[in-house]
């Protein structure tokens, strides 16, 4: 599906028809993608958006000429500035990457050498297409460190990668692929690593030098609010395909297909805070919480500073009642959830669940008492032991409180099939679920002891939209059923507006702000707060957008 | 389950490890039956010494004392695959222990565990052996506690290695947060996870143990009471230049093995390591 010429357009810098990727033998489809279509013009922004396989990577990187061995293009043109660039030679290729075309990637820590310094890293693509004098040479990676924003280049052109935040990685990055001015950008997923501050800063980074340079540009991306904020026009893609196609405007704000109208419903938005409820005894209360690491060795007899990842937090949570902790990384929220699970011991400060005195338990005490407080981690790869069965997992919790273990059993059923899982998932390995499906595993788990207190550290954010929605509604409807009280750390804000009764802003281990979800975000009083809400990527869009109701997940 | 499936189809496509896994079936299913059909002791001396191979009776001939070659070999097999797998056992269990607790605790007990491996570490490992052979009694059990002695520091170190990245994954965090027992956590959360590495280092190592043990009877330092292929090199090296194919013999028996060992030590890596196990099924 590709669209017909658009006379207001320039002509096409980029055009893809009829691209088809075969998988190899004994994947769950034969194309990776097919009949893949679209133009990207000088100074335009083409964003590829969809969800997790649907083939959005596999595009880019085929129009790089990059694809894995096990890959192989089978059909479709790609002309790049007017010539067919499909299966030209390597070398070919070779001088096109770079030069004509830059390429961004989403671990910008991964693609950057850890023993080499920055400025060699942006010096190496120079020399691999151009031979110039070695002051020039040194002169163009200085204005190209300058350009993207980076202080004090001379000084950073001798650094390694790691003295570098995440956001100053990633803007290394831009430099390195436009150091020799492509007229094309390729970025896949840049940002989605990133504080949303930082995202923002590199959207805006990105914008400007497309501009100053009338450059094309190619964003892949999963983040509808990130294509509300830079894209002219967008492809949506479904499992190898194009669902459709158009400008920014048509396809945000008038979708045609089923498909991009149920993704955009998926995106959670502000406004949907419910009436508060009735107030409750608190089921957590915590004051004073303080906790500092120690500062790693930086030489051979220097330290850094030591690190207060939490410098005096205070809070309580009710029966029922959602409390969202959000802030950026490296503001403290996933110590306090670790401290609260007493995996991490405090250095000062109390708390307790339901009037235990949780924070001072002893080890045989505490082992009895941990099924107050349970915990569904980030990434649902990783949460669950790959080695173990489901039913393993789901009743190891039980078994250390003593239950019998066919008693266990019935119970793990019974709290799977709460979960939205099927009983024969008792009997099968992690691997043979998906993160959505590893997601509830992890939540039955938590769930089975029956707790009190259930902290989600992130634990929607490495799901796809329409995964995490439905993840976010099973959170809020157990809350509601077991009268649990939930601790809900994210770093995304509007997950938080979506199921969070009140919120706790945490910026270096203190906590800025605090309030009723719906006040905090329409009507932020701290700097950082309001720093924050400003940098939600698409937030105009999200906050017109018709289709929306503003329906929070409400089952019952 | 399909875990296990994928794993052998692993194994099966690795041509040296098949190779290598033929090689040992037919040695331990010789050592396990020649002697029940032939019952006689290896060190009965029934015959001529020095018959050449071939003979009626005798298919690798006799030795300097009239014992029968073949018959060493077959009972040689048994004792030097059994003090093979013995040690490595025995160098497993404790250094497993020691890696896994080291490694799952830290602070103190780590540094401690650390200390004492490294002191087994800088003692040379062939003296070792002796000294505690000669101390203990040349016994088959002394040979294979001298072996295992020496040859688990190298399994401490990986094992704790591999615990060290283990123990701050996210479920042994679930494991922690759901009150399992530190114990617990570390024999059923993490060590499934971390026996890959182990299972290879340990295929190799029964072939090590293999080699020391045939140098310990080669140097006569082995159990007196058993067959070896060591003592048969060791006890017909006077005659190495009259009857050479008395010491060849059990020699090559030795390199045959150990290769048929480490061939499937290595299919072993590529099979546990998933990036490696694909590329061999492509191949």
């Amino acid at each position: 599906m590709s669209e017909g010429p658009d006379p207001g357009r320039e002509p096409a810098l980029l055009a893809v028809r009829d691209l088809a990727v075969r998988l190899p033998a004994g994947a769950d489809r034969p194309f990776a993608i097919a009949g893949i279509g679209f133009e990207v013009a000088r100074r335009e922004t083409l964003c590829i958006v969809g969800e997790t396989g649907s083939g959005k990577s596999v595009t880019a990187h085929a129009v790089m000429g990059l694809l894995p061995p096990t890959l192989a293009v089978t059909a479709g043109s790609i002309r790049f500035e007017g010539e067919e660039i499909r299966g030209a030679p390597a070398a070919a290729m070779r001088r096109l990457r770079g030069r004509r075309i830059g390429m961004i990637f989403q671990e910008a820590s991964a693609a950057l050498n850890p023993v080499r310094t920055i400025g060699d890293q942006v010096a190496e693509i120079i020399r691999a297409h151009e031979r110039l004098p070695a002051e020039e040479v040194e002169r163009r990676v200085l204005a190209g460190l300058a350009e993207v924003n980076l202080p004090d280049p001379r000084a950073l052109a001798g650094s390694f990668p790691f003295r570098l935040s995440g956001g100053q990685q990633q803007r290394v990055m831009i430099a390195i692929a436009l150091a020799l001015a492509p007229a094309l950008l390729i970025a896949d997923e840049p940002t989605t690593a990133l504080d949303v501050t930082t995202q923002a800063q590199i959207l805006r980074l990105i914008g400007e030098l497309q501009a100053r340079r009338a450059m094309a540009v190619l964003f892949v991306t999963h983040d509808l609010g990130v294509v509300a904020e830079i894209a002219d026009r967008i492809v949506v893609m479904r499992h190898g395909r194009i669902v459709e196609a158009g400008t920014a405007d048509r396809i945000l704000n008038a979708p045609a297909e089923d498909y991009t109208r149920r993704l955009i419903a998926a995106v959670p938005r502000f406004g949907g805070a419910r009436p508060a409820p009735p107030a409750r005894p608190p089921a957590l209360a915590a004051a004073g919480l303080t906790k500092t690491f120690a500062g790693h060795a930086a030489g051979l007899f220097r330290r850094r500073p030591p690190v207060a990842a939490l410098a005096g937090v205070s809070l309580a949570v009710a029966e029922g009642e959602t409390l969202g902790i959000v802030g950026e990384s490296g503001s403290g929220k996933s110590t306090l959830a670790r401290c609260l699970m007493r995996l991490t011991p405090l250095d000062g400060g109390r708390f307790t669940i339901h009037g235990v005195p949780f924070s001072d338990l002893a080890a045989p005490a505490l082992r009895h008492e941990r099924h107050r407080i349970q915990m569904v981690f980030q990434d649902p790869y990783a949460s669950l032991n790959p080695r173990q069965r489901v039913a393993t997992i789901v009743t190891t919790g039980l078994a250390v409180q003593g239950v019998p273990a066919a008693e266990a059993r019935r119970r793990a059923a019974e709290m799977l099939a709460l979960v939205g899982l099927d009983p024969s998932a008792m009997e099968r390995f992690p691997h043979e679920f998906s993160g959505g499906q590893r997601q509830r595993i992890a939540i039955a788990r938590a769930l089975v002891l029956e707790p009190q207190v259930l902290i989600a550290d992130e634990a929607v954010s490495s799901l796809d939209v329409s995964v995490q929605a439905q993840v976010l509604a099973l959170f809020a409807a157990i809350r509601d059923r077991l009268r649990l009280a939930l601790i809900f750390i994210t770093h995304d804000l509007l997950v938080a507006a979506q199921i969070c009764d009140r919120v706790l802003v945490m910026r270096a281990g203190r906590v800025v702000e605090e309030g009723p979800a719906g006040e905090v975000f329409a009507a932020p009083r701290h700097p950082y707060t309001q720093a924050l809400v400003a940098a939600i990527p698409g937030r105009d869009w999200l906050a017109r957008d018709p289709t929306h109701s503003p329906a929070r997940p409400r089952p019952e | 389950m399909s875990r296990g499936r994928s794993l052998g189809r692993a194994l099966l496509a690795h041509k040296g490890g098949l190779l290598g896994m033929a090689f040992l079936a037919l040695v331990v299913t010789v050592a396990a039956v020649y002697p029940l059909a032939n019952p006689r002791s290896p060190w009965a001396m029934g015959a001529r010494p020095f018959l050449p191979p071939l003979t009626r009776g005798h298919l690798l001939g006799t030795d300097m004392l009239g014992r029968d070659v073949l018959l060493g070999l077959v009972h040689g097999a048994r004792f030097s695959l059994l003090i093979g797998l013995m040690s490595t056992v025995v160098s497993l269990t404790i250094g497993i222990t020691v890696g896994a607790v080291a490694g799952y605790f830290r602070g103190w007990t780590d540094e401690i565990l650390m200390r004492v491996t490294e002191f087994f570490q800088i003692i040379p490992g062939l003296v070792l052996i002796m000294l505690l052979v000669v101390v203990l009694g040349p016994t088959m059990w002394s040979v294979v506690a001298g072996i295992g002695v020496v040859t688990w520091p190298s399994v401490a170190r990986i094992m704790r290695a591999e615990v060290l990245s283990l123990r701050t994954r996210q479920f042994v965090d679930a494991a922690r947060g759901l009150g399992q027992r530190p114990l617990a956590i570390l024999f059923v959360q993490i060590l499934p996870n971390a026996l890959s590495p182990v299972i290879v280092v340990a295929s190799v190592m029964v072939a090590s143990a293999i080699l020391i043990e045939s140098g310990l009877s080669f140097l006569g330092l082995g159990d007196p009471n058993v067959m070896t292929w060591g003592y048969m090199i060791g006890a017909a090296r006077p005659f190495l230049r009259d009857a050479w194919l008395l010491s060849a013999i059990p020699g090559v028996a030795i390199v045959l093995t150990v290769l048929a060992i480490n061939m499937v030590g290595d299919s072993l890596t590529t099979a546990l390591n998933p990036r490696q196990a694909r590329k061999a099924e492509r191949a």
